[in-house]
């Protein structure tokens, strides 16, 4: 199971590499590709020579995985420094906004998730329902400079953006909380009310315990390794998406400010690494999470 | 108002849920009555409300249930509908125990065993960890659990059906319960099982002195185990009688129905004739019926059946029926 | 009673009417009357805009929200060459609901297909299929759409290609569950048993009763693809102006944010506001159509 999902990443990721890779030398034309936004035809025919593109498509596409398993990722052209450097910098940024972001996502989704589904139907329950569901139609980036608007403009609690203060983090990692709580929110919410109508908790409560006592003792018992199993997910979508263009908003100096500003200089190689980067970053975790899921279960249910 | 000299003494209880398509009656009027020791059993077919005037007693409903209960329901001189959550909480596990239908579910998965009989120890005594721990290992031994302290850590799902109902029922009495309500113990159970679990129920109830309230839609769980009988339909009691004389000259149209659903070893098929199932289905509990329940499916149905509810009337010391017809009927 | 008999499927005119009792709810006109409008909007904006989208006027540069010039009245306020941003957002509709139908529609054709065919046909087919759906979640796709776009060089084509594959995934999980179900059932054994074709099998009898289930989740979805290209749009690799979608607008007030904070926040209001309410409809068809099964 375990070995499987490793494979699945990696085959998944090699299709995605010959994809992006057949796009650009067999549709485009790799050389503007490969080049800057503003090389003139001298560059551009200076850039085919060095890659040597004139050789076969076979030949160049064997050199391409053997450079990027060396980890050769290629040369930033706006940076002009190897893509990987400039990918592998931004990366702890970014490791650290995505774990405060799934901390606060997690806190907040997961106690609201139980409050809510422990009493389905009532009031708290209809309130955070709601709230959650429009948190989850709101685009995150514009919920990003709706927190500017409101706490970095008018009340100037917080920078608007980049990472000069030790707080700069507080608005971004919000954001991402905002956005995944809501979504970890309606999975722990489902898991809980699924939990709670069980007949165990029935028994539970005939023993004469209070609600909160069952909910702690026995549901949530139950339910803490789906929560956990739901939190590691979420992290694992936050890659997906919401955290670059998060920091992009925030101009975070993380992969995605990193790889959006490659995006408008055409920089190929840097916006390649990136993609490589977070993809075996997202194969890494979904085994942890796995891994994770695996150790409790066999300690849970092994007895 | 005074209590009662009863252990349990329900008065017109009415447990009305609200349902998709409006207020179902699924306890419309029920009294009965119950004394230390004794053993009442509850028939009827699924849907009768036998259950839920069990849950209604100690307002054990899901969380998605919108539930209203009136009447009154003394235990101990005290009403239980009466009693805040926190009151009801003390009497739950502690002087009333309840054991549920289907043991497979009704154990908390993750939990060890011995710890949730623990559980309910601790909640009603004021036993420290250890003196818990102990009598929760007695009270397994106790309902027949073997090595009852080397299986205390494991948790339910290495035990067989039969034997986490045995664990319930040691769950139920944790708390030395003067009344001990058994809502079909036996259903999910094989038959053999069956008369063990049984057979334990009764003997429990004697030595520790409880009075057992066993609901069932089954006549012969509760001829082996009961002393009086009520016959639950439509959410109303229609009969109550002594075991024996309910089996023998049981009044009401619909006992008449049920025990011919009762397959009996002792009497020839042949001259008996075979089992006749009542014919119709039980009424939709949606709208207030003004008549008798029954009178849709009965076969000495007359005018009167539908204009007029029958209420309990008595035909004997210890026999009431609830039919128009029930004193002519006994005279038969 | 509708009541349906264990073991068959609901017809398809039992699933419409589980979709007018859901329609026919309280305050489902809310959301509902909400999404025709932007649908309207879509249709005809030259009837509900009150000034030309790119007219500009100097002299009505950043005035806030219900302001006047000598154009008239600002609902929402002017951008930094003086263009009306509420008659921009009411063009705007137009593209944003095109881009997000379509490409929901071309993910929808694909995973139906996929999904159909994996759950009727088992075996390889059902594992290739299975395998190419999971494996999108052990990447993190909307960083492949960035790369894709930049390389292919953005546009409303390209957008059009990569927005379904975010998508798809989703159509065929739901449409291969549905089938697997669908295939042990009685009245799709006795169509086989009677002779009917495979086409004729997952086309007549398959489809129709999978349809209602696709269009609640295209719904839903719909909603998801405006919000991946309003992000892609924002973040640059997305509609490139003079096209316009509300995404974009959000964009291209994001420099004067401090100043004029009505030309980023009232265009995602507007977004928003779409996705929750087409969100909301799903959510109310689904509970009515649970609480009837």
């Amino acid at each position: 199971m375990i070995l499987r999902r490793l494979r699945d990443g990696v085959v998944v990721l090699f299709v995605v590499l010959s994809v992006i890779f057949t796009l650009a030398h067999v549709v485009g034309d790799p050389a503007l590709v490969f080049a800057p936004v503003d090389a003139t035809e001298a560059e551009v025919e200076q850039v085919r020579r060095n890659f040597g593109l004139d050789r076969p498509f076979t030949e160049r596409y064997v050199d391409y995985f053997g450079d990027v398993l060396t980890g050769n990722f290629g040369e930033s052209t706006w940076q002009r420094r190897p893509a990987f450097d400039a990918v592998r910098e931004a990366l702890p940024d970014t490791i650290e906004l995505t774990l405060v972001g799934i901390a606060i996502a997690a806190v907040t989704g997961s106690v609201a998730g139980v409050v809510a589904g422990a009493r389905p139907g009532h009031l708290f329950d209809k309130v955070s329902n709601f709230w959650s569901v429009v948190a989850l139609s709101v685009p995150n980036f514009w919920l990003g400079l709706l927190l500017i608007v409101v706490f970095a403009v008018n009340r100037g609690w917080f920078p608007t953006s980049g990472r000069f203060e030790s707080y700069s983090i507080v608005l971004p990692a919000v954001t991402l909380g905002i956005v995944h709580g809501g979504r970890i929110f309606q999975l722990v919410r489902s898991a809980t009310v699924e939990e709670v109508t069980k007949p165990y908790v029935t028994v539970a409560k005939s023993k004469g315990l209070a609600a909160t006592a069952v909910l702690w003792r026995h549901v949530l018992r139950n339910s803490g390794l789906t929560m956990i199993t739901i939190v590691g997910w979420e992290y694992v979508r936050m890659w997906g998406g919401a955290a670059f263009a998060i920091e992009y908003v925030f101009a975070w100096p993380g992969i995605g400010d990193t790889m959006i500003k490659a995006a408008h200089r055409q920089d190929f190689f840097v916006l390649q690494a990136a993609v490589i980067v977070a993809g075996v970053f997202v194969i890494i975790t979904n085994l942890v999470v796995d891994l994770v899921y695996r150790v409790i279960d066999r300690r849970v249910a092994g007895g | 108002m005074t209590g009662s000299d009863h252990l349990l003494d329900v008065r017109n209880l009415h447990t009305y849920f609200a349902g998709t398509e409006g207020v179902v009656r699924a306890v419309d009027d029920v009294s009965f009555h119950l004394d230390t020791g004794e053993a009442l059993g509850i028939v009827g077919e699924s849907g009768s409300g036998k259950s839920v005037t069990a849950l209604s007693l100690l307002r054990l409903f899901g969380p998605f249930t919108e539930v209203q209960s009136r009447g009154q329901a003394f235990f101990d001189g005290r009403d239980l509908l009466a009693m805040s959550e926190r009151e009801l909480r003390n009497v739950r596990g502690g002087e009333i125990g309840m054991v549920f239908q289907d043991p497979l579910t009704s154990l908390n998965p993750v939990m060890p065993v011995g710890d949730q009989v623990a559980e309910a120890v601790r909640r009603h005594s004021s036993a420290n960890r250890a003196s818990a721990r102990q009598r929760a290992i007695e009270l397994l031994d106790l309902v027949g659990i073997p090595a009852p302290a080397a299986r205390y850590r494991e948790l339910p799902h290495h035990f067989s059906g039969g034997m986490r109902q045995r664990v319930m029922i040691a769950i139920a009495v944790a708390g030395r319960p003067k009344l001990l309500i058994a809502d079909e113990p036996t259903t999910a159970l094989d038959v053999t099982v069956q008369a063990q679990v049984l057979l334990l129920l009764d003997e429990l109830r004697r030595d520790l002195g409880m009075a057992l309230l066993l609901i069932s839609h089954d006549f012969g769980v509760i001829a082996s185990t009961c002393d009086r009988v009520q016959v639950m339909y439509a959410g109303r009691v229609v009969e109550q009688s002594s075991l024996e004389h309910l089996l023998t000259r049981g009044n009401h149209p619909y006992t008449e129905g049920l025990l011919k659903l009762v397959p009996r070893f002792d009497d020839d098929l042949a001259s008996s004739g075979r089992l006749e199932p009542i014919p119709g289905q039980p009424p939709r509990l949606l709208e207030a019926l003004d008549g008798c329940a029954f009178a849709p499916r009965c076969s000495y149905v007359h005018d009167r059946c539908h204009r007029d509810r029958p209420r309990m009337a008595p035909l004997g010391p210890d026999h009431a029926s609830a039919c128009w017809l029930a004193s002519e009927r006994a005279s038969r | 009673m509708t009541a349906t008999v264990a073991g068959t499927a609901p017809t398809p005119v039992e699933s419409l009417r589980r979709l007018a009792g859901a329609v026919g709810a309280r305050l489902w006109w809310l959301p509902a009357g909400f999404v025709g409008l932007m649908v309207a909007w879509a249709l005809a904006p030259g009837l509900f805009a009150p000034h030309e989208p790119e007219r500009q006027n100097l002299r009505a540069r950043l005035l806030p929200p219900l302001s006047e010039s000598s154009d008239g009245y600002h609902w929402a306020g002017t951008g930094s060459l003086g263009k009306d941003l509420f008659s921009q957002m009411i063009h705007g509709a137009r593209l944003t609901l095109m881009i997000a139908v379509i490409a929901t529609g071309i993910a929808m054709i694909f995973g139906v297909m996929l999904g159909l065919a994996a759950g009727y046909f088992g075996g390889i087919v059902d594992r290739f299929v299975s395998r190419l759906s999971e494996a999108q979640t052990a990447m993190p796709m909307f960083l492949v759409a960035i790369l894709l776009l930049s390389i292919l060089g953005p546009s409303v084509t390209i957008l059009l290609i990569v927005l379904p594959t975010l998508v798809w995934p989703i159509f065929a999980r739901v449409v291969r569950a549905e089938a697997l179900r669908l295939r042990q059932s009685q009245f799709i054994e006795a169509s086989i048993a009677v002779g009917c074709t495979t086409p004729t099998v997952l086309v007549s009898h398959m489809l129709p009763n999978i349809a209602p289930r696709i269009l609640v989740l295209a719904v839903i979805e719909i909603g998801h693809v405006m919000l991946a290209e309003a992000g892609l749009s924002f973040l640059g690799v997305g509609v490139q102006p003079p096209d316009t979608t509300w995404g974009l607008l959000i964009a291209q007030g994001r420099d004067l944010l401090a100043v004029s904070w009505w030309l980023t926040i009232l265009p995602g209001v507007l977004l928003g506001l779409t996705v929750l309410c087409l969100n909301l409809l799903s959510r109310r068809y689904e509970r009515s159509a649970g609480a009837a099964g």
